[in-house]
């Protein structure tokens, strides 16, 4: 029993090492590929539909454009004849709104407007070796960006910043309050508070030169998807991790599985109310 | 191949390589920046790319107009129009870009219930504090305005500890 299990062990250690193999058919395919980039432009939709629908102001007129735009754009894209139409048209509109709201844009515009368009670049994107690599240097890049960020607030190697989010911050922000005592972490984060925030840190650095570095695991996938997921539901905020879910299937060159794009709707529709609102209603 | 080197597929068409490695190169600048713009504590780590996302507590920058008649009462939100004077600083991303003439003017004429009315102005934030660990409303800009008579005002302000200050002539439409 004890062999077996550890045959296993190895077995899945070893597997997080076997590169994600270009299955050529899957990538002829395309469908899940164009599934994949579906669901990151109805993120960014969704996140679009979220300012606009609760208003219906008349002087939103270019945004109910944008988002009508962005509505059929999506539809045509998991058409293989249309498909680099529809991102062009969507990067038409996405970038017009960029540009009209260009220093108030959410971080998930901004890297929509880096990803997405240059799909356009190529004839048959899916197919595209390239477009897979640079968006997995983005987001390597991004990774990188967001550790360094962490770095110099300096609010992480010190605990600071998850003592704060323990007491002050939302319902799911506080789901680690129960690590250390309220009033002591607060005059100085405690040691669990302090090591969360550097294996975050670590975390982020690490999956950044990954996928930079270009490692090609399943498995590691498998793991990143998981971790953001997992932020998603400390920052109640879905529909920018359901964005970095759509293009690593992509930059993995796996595409995206029926089932984790009807996975990733439902996380754009609970994100609508927030998962905070589920958690309190429950509780 | 466990790991694989990027851009190595020589089959695809070339300019489009070009075109990527280009964009990669000018998003990994534009990271730079906004790193060294935090580092000066010039914008809102929450905003323009949102890589200092969580890293501090979120600004969430407002405007407070107090009226200076009655001992800096404040006023209420839904009777003031700002959404022209910070026009030119969306969400007021650029947490010590300085007051413009123009958005004062702006100010004045989307509000002429103001007009004549001393008035202070503040732009504040959410700052996170330590020991102990709390978060804080502090403010950025601070913005006086006199009025000399009813179509001229002097203002005076401070924006991230540099002051300045100078002479406004409104346009009265009614001349």
């Amino acid at each position: 029993m004890t062999n077996v299990a550890l045959l296993k062990l190895g077995s899945l250690f070893q597997r997080f090492f076997d590169p994600a193999t270009d299955d050529q058919g899957a990538a002829n395919d395309g469908r899940f590929f164009r599934l994949a980039l579906a669901m990151a432009m109805a993120s960014v939709a969704f996140e679009t539909g979220m300012d606009v629908i609760p208003t219906y102001a008349v002087d939103r007129v270019l945004d109910s454009a944008v988002l009508a735009v962005q509505i059929v754009c999506i539809a045509i894209v998991l058409i293989e004849k249309f498909s680099r139409w529809a991102i062009a048209v969507f990067s038409l509109a996405l970038i017009v709104d960029a540009v009209s709201n260009w220093s108030g844009l959410a971080n998930h515009g901004w890297l929509a407007v880096w990803c997405i368009p240059m799909a356009a670049v190529f004839h048959e994107w899916w197919k595209s070796q390239s477009y897979s690599d640079y968006l997995r240097i983005t987001l390597g890049v991004v990774m990188l960006a967001a550790a360094a960020q962490k770095l110099l607030a300096g609010t992480y190697l010190d605990g600071t910043y998850i003592a704060y989010m323990s007491t002050f911050g939302s319902t799911t922000e506080q789901m680690f309050s129960f690590l250390c005592p309220r009033d002591e972490t607060l005059q100085s984060p405690c040691a669990l508070h302090r090591g969360l925030g550097i294996f975050i840190v670590f975390w982020q650095v690490a999956v950044g030169f990954l996928l930079i570095a270009g490692l090609r695991s399943i498995i590691f996938l498998a793991v990143e998807v998981s971790f953001l997921l997992g932020a998603g539901l400390y920052a109640d905020e879905m529909n920018f991790q359901v964005l970095n879910i759509s293009l690593l299937c992509i930059a993995f060159r796996v595409g995206m599985s029926y089932w984790l794009a009807a996975s990733c709707g439902a996380l754009l529709l609970i994100d609508t109310h927030g998962i905070g609102r589920f958690v309190e209603y429950a509780l | 191949m466990l790991f694989r080197i990027p851009f190595s597929d020589r089959t695809e068409w070339p300019t489009g390589r070009f075109i990527l490695v280009g964009l990669l190169c000018a998003h990994i600048a534009w990271i730079c920046v906004h790193l060294w713009l935090v580092s000066n504590k010039q914008i809102n780590p929450w905003k323009l790319g949102g890589y200092g996302m969580y890293t501090t507590a979120d600004p969430s920058p407002v405007i407070q107009v107090y009226d200076m008649r009655f001992g800096g009462q404040v006023m209420p939100p839904e009777s003031i129009k700002i959404k022209n004077f910070v026009e030119n600083n969306v969400r007021l991303a650029f947490r010590c870009r300085r007051i413009t003439e123009k958005s004062i003017e702006r100010l004045v004429a989307d509000n002429p219930h103001l007009a004549g009315v001393p008035l202070q102005l503040a732009v504040l934030e959410l700052r996170l504090k330590r020991e102990p660990i709390r978060p804080e409303w502090g403010p950025s800009t601070i913005l006086g305005i006199r009025w000399l008579n009813r179509t001229e005002l002097v203002y005076a302000a401070k924006t991230c500890g540099e002051d300045y200050r100078g002479k406004i002539v409104i346009e009265d439409d009614r001349s």
